[in-house]
């Protein structure tokens, strides 16, 4: 088995959706934190800003690769014929597509995260800084929730 | 300053996104034809609207930026406030649609 086939087996794919997702939102909070707390380095918030935006592109495409491929043939038939067909009708239709509008989103904060403290404060533009960020780690946690119904209704949804 | 010009372009930019995805799904929904054309289009419905938010924030970026020669911090801090709105809205729209679809039907 190559390497090729090894990360595009279904559990490595799940796997690695979720661990992009978590550096994604995990980014966007550290990024938080230092606007809060009105650190000075740049360099720092850029930083915190590309790995943010790497990890929610990369689970995009890894996880996007997975539902065309694998979701709609094996796992949504499973979860429709189960205790909880909400799962899919609800949680899987808005997470894939409120996703869309993630990465307009974490684009804006990469430019607003070029601006040094100084900068923030003398445009007023620390605020805004600050409830967009929080908005992209919430719908980052959002989606985690519904990916957790997804698979408990993938997984437990028949018994 | 092109540091606020990129904020003010990338905030209206996604606002524009935002309101042609909840658009866009929620027609697609309620119109087969369209959620057929759009499959027809890449092979999926949703790779369709993943290129098609892409397309619309590059192109209204672009639009946004080049319109104007300068814009002023209350310019860019209005375009950040009106995105954040946008945000909320566009959630709340979307699981909002799908929940009323799912106890209608």
């Amino acid at each position: 088995m190559d390497i090729w086939n090894v990360l595009l087996s279904k559990p490595v794919l799940i796997g690695l959706h979720l661990g992009f997702a978590i550096v994604g939102i995990d980014a966007f909070l550290w990024l938080l934190g230092e606007v809060v707390a009105d650190a000075g380095s740049v360099k720092r918030r850029l930083t915190a800003a590309w790995l943010g935006i790497a990890g929610f592109v990369l689970t995009w495409i890894i996880g996007g690769y997975y539902y065309v491929k694998y979701y709609g043939t094996l796992v949504k038939p499973v979860i429709k014929a189960g205790n909880a067909p909400w799962a899919h009708a609800v949680a899987m239709e808005a997470k894939e597509h409120i996703f869309l509008f993630m990465i307009p989103i974490v684009i804006t904060i990469y430019f607003l995260a070029r601006l040094n403290a100084d900068e923030l404060h003398l445009f007023g533009l620390r605020r805004g800084f600050i409830y967009l960020t929080a908005i992209a780690a919430g719908l980052g946690l959002s989606f985690g929730l519904m990916g957790f119904i997804i698979s408990a209704a993938a997984r437990w949804g028949v018994i | 300053m092109d540091k606020l010009k990129s904020i003010y372009a990338s905030s209206y930019s996604s606002v524009v996104t935002i309101t042609a995805v909840v658009l866009i799904t929620v027609s697609a929904e309620l119109s087969a034809p369209l959620k057929e054309f759009l499959k027809s289009l890449t092979g999926h419905h949703w790779v369709t609207k993943s290129w098609f938010s892409l397309i619309i924030f590059a192109l209204f970026f672009a639009i946004f930026f080049f319109a104007k020669k300068s814009v002023s911090d209350w310019e860019t801090r209005k375009a950040l406030n009106i995105l954040q709105l946008f945000a909320v809205l566009g959630f709340l729209a979307i699981l909002g649609f799908y929940i009323y679809e799912f106890l209608a039907h």
